[in-house]
């Protein structure tokens, strides 16, 4: 299953005039199917399947300041040692799993999900048509594409498929190391000593796939519609377990081997994902 | 002269008479074209052809037709053809495309091939398909300057047009949806995917030495000086891929001063300055180069992203990090010049299928 969450997107784009005219069919529709409930149609059923929720957040600070929603190109967001400005930000995320109170795992190899914040700040991406039912203790995704679909023929996907580079033509290094896992691009300041520029980070490669295990108290899940809720703590990219000081050296990174500074990021951005929740929707 | 006596006869003759012309013309089912897809291996995306307007050989002729016929400009003296050349990959060799009556535009003239490919239409992208640009030339006052009604009536009175709209379309009726799917069903039909590079990739010829060396230079990455790795020109960020290109819209630092730009589709101040990324394939053949075609050649080109980027606020982010320039030397100018070269495909240009009917 594949979602990249454009209709959400094509939605938020529409004008006013547009929206107003759908509020009224909506309104329309809505009466016709209340005056249909009445008589003897069944309630429709509710969409059924593995969903995960995520939300993108930035912690204000200092430490521990609280988290608030992010927003691109807002001028000037801390870091320990930088102010930073995000212009874009794209990346994949593949490896979904749950992991059982046996701990065994059960697997969603297909599914693929991209994010572009550019597009959209929170994002649903449908994991799975059938929602996984049994007791559960941790949700598993990883950050990049694994090494199979990574390096197969990227022209061979459908342009349904966000692996398509019709989608995310930007998203992959042909006849370098594949897709690039992960994509943030911004602006940087610093005032002692002064300092200024952009910074550009591309974490890309088998090297840089990054599963990340969200663990949650055991829950018991029941075959209807489920939702993992995730929230990505963006400044944890810079200041995780590694605080990263951009200069005009480490503004950049394209993820070589031996890439220090894409080491330090990489593992950074798997300790930013952080567990929010499950709603599960009850037959 | 006929007798008033048997005048009455020739009632059911002229009846029938215009029966006849009544009638809608009936055209046989139009023919599938075989478009010269790019084989598997060449990396080329895979995208379907629009299901609603399937590529017939006798669509593709009228698209043909329309795209060099001058009677589409008020004064018939231009055709899309006038700024879309063959020899030039279809673009023209001007700065600034002119119009009729000369009219000088605003842009350089974009290449025509590949279009299958591409997402939005126009230097800052206002078109979002192929179907709503291909109208747009013709009304432009910097370009044709005709209403399209006045268009599609010159088409209406010409009885050649009016049954190649059927043979086309099923019958005589000719109407904007049919001029745009004409015009796309021929536009999508140029590919353009037999360049030597091309030939390098199914293994059929190999690179020289110079235009090998240029190629590693256009994949590889930019490094900051004393990283202990070789620098690459980093042409690849944008330009990569099979199509030469990241179907994105870049600022790539050529003012400090903002054009519009793609500001004009997103209404967003980080989208001003910022031009669609054009394919790099049959770069040799369509200087000048960038959106005003301010830069003449290739070298000039390479000077520009070696030396010349100016900052701004929505510059590219990978330009951005190139504080110092890319520091290529003469050498790796001309080899990268060399690769360049090879995107070249010179049988667009001798292809009978594209040039004018």
């Amino acid at each position: 299953m594949f979602f990249n969450g454009m209709a959400t997107f094509n939605l938020l784009a529409m004008n006013s005039l547009a929206m107003n005219k759908i509020q009224s069919l909506g309104l329309g529709i809505f009466l016709f199917l209340m005056l249909g409930c009445q008589s003897n149609s069944p309630e429709p059923p509710a969409t059924t399947g593995l969903f995960l929720q995520l939300g993108h957040v930035y912690e204000m600070g200092p430490p521990p300041g609280a988290a608030v929603p992010l927003v691109l190109n807002q001028s000037w967001l801390p870091t320990t040692l930088n102010q930073i400005e995000i212009n874009h930000c794209q990346y994949y995320l593949t490896g979904f799993a749950l992991q059982r109170s046996d701990s065994s795992w059960l697997e969603f190899p297909d599914a693929v999900a991209y994010a572009d914040l550019e597009r959209q700040l929170q994002y649903s991406w449908k994991i799975s048509d059938t929602a996984p039912s049994g007791t559960f203790i941790a949700f598993r995704l990883a950050v990049g594409i694994d090494s199979l679909r990574n390096h197969s023929d990227p022209a061979l996907w459908p342009v349904s498929n966000p692996l398509s580079l019709l989608n995310s033509a930007h998203m992959h290094w042909n006849w370098n190391t594949g897709y690039i896992f992960f994509k943030l691009e911004g602006q940087y300041q610093r005032t002692d000593p002064p300092l200024n520029g952009g910074f550009s980070y591309h974490l890309g490669g088998d090297t840089y796939y990054r599963p990340v295990t969200l663990r949650f108290p055991p829950t018991t899940l029941n075959k209807v519609a489920e939702t993992m809720m995730v929230e990505l703590r963006m400044r944890q990219f810079f200041d995780g377990g590694h605080t990263h000081w951009i200069t005009d050296s480490s503004s950049f990174s394209h993820a070589s081997l031996g890439d220090r500074v894409a080491e330090k990021l990489a593992s950074n951005l798997a300790g930013a994902f952080a567990w929010k929740g499950i709603i599960i929707n009850n037959p | 002269m006929v007798s008033p006596r048997f005048s009455w006869m020739l009632f059911p003759v002229l009846l029938l008479m215009g029966c006849e012309s009544d009638q809608p013309k009936v055209f046989p089912a139009p023919t599938a074209f075989p478009v010269d897809m790019p084989p598997p291996g060449l990396g080329f995306p895979s995208l379907p052809w629009p299901s609603d307007n399937p590529a017939t050989v006798e669509g593709v002729a009228l698209g043909r037709q329309l795209f060099y016929d001058k009677a589409l400009s008020l004064d018939r003296t231009v055709a899309c053809a006038s700024c879309h050349l063959p020899n030039h990959a279809f673009t023209d060799t001007l700065v600034y495309s002119r119009g009729v009556n000369g009219t000088l535009g605003t842009r350089n003239a974009m290449p025509v091939f590949n279009l299958l490919w591409a997402n939005r239409l126009f230097w800052d992208g206002r078109s979002p398909n192929l179907r709503d640009q291909v109208v747009q030339p013709v009304q432009d006052p910097l370009e044709m300057h005709l209403p399209l009604e006045e268009a599609l009536s010159r088409l209406r009175g010409d009885a050649s047009y009016r049954e190649r709209f059927g043979r086309a379309f099923g019958d005589e009726t000719v109407n904007v949806e049919r001029f745009q799917k004409a015009l796309e069903q021929f536009l999508l039909s140029m590919t353009s995917w037999r360049s030597k590079f091309d030939k390098v990739r199914m293994g059929q010829v190999t690179f020289s030495p110079a235009e090998q060396r240029g190629f590693d230079l256009f994949m590889r990455e930019y490094t900051a000086p004393g990283s202990g790795r070789p620098t690459g020109a980093d042409c690849f960020h944008c330009h990569g891929g099979a199509l030469f290109t990241n179907r994105l819209f870049e600022n790539n630092g050529l003012d400090s001063v903002l054009q519009t730009g793609y500001q004009v589709v997103t209404g967003l101040a980080g989208d001003r300055g910022k031009f669609k990324v054009p394919s790099l394939r049959n770069v040799g053949l369509t200087a000048p180069y960038m959106h005003d075609g301010r830069l003449a050649t290739l070298e000039e080109v390479i000077d520009h992203y070696d030396h010349g980027v100016v900052q701004s606020s929505t510059l590219n982010a990978n330009l951005r990090v190139q504080t110092g320039g890319l520091r290529l030397s003469a050498q790796d100018k001309a080899d990268l010049i060399s690769f360049l070269h090879t995107l070249t495909d010179s049988t667009l240009a001798s292809n009978p299928a594209y040039a004018e009917p």
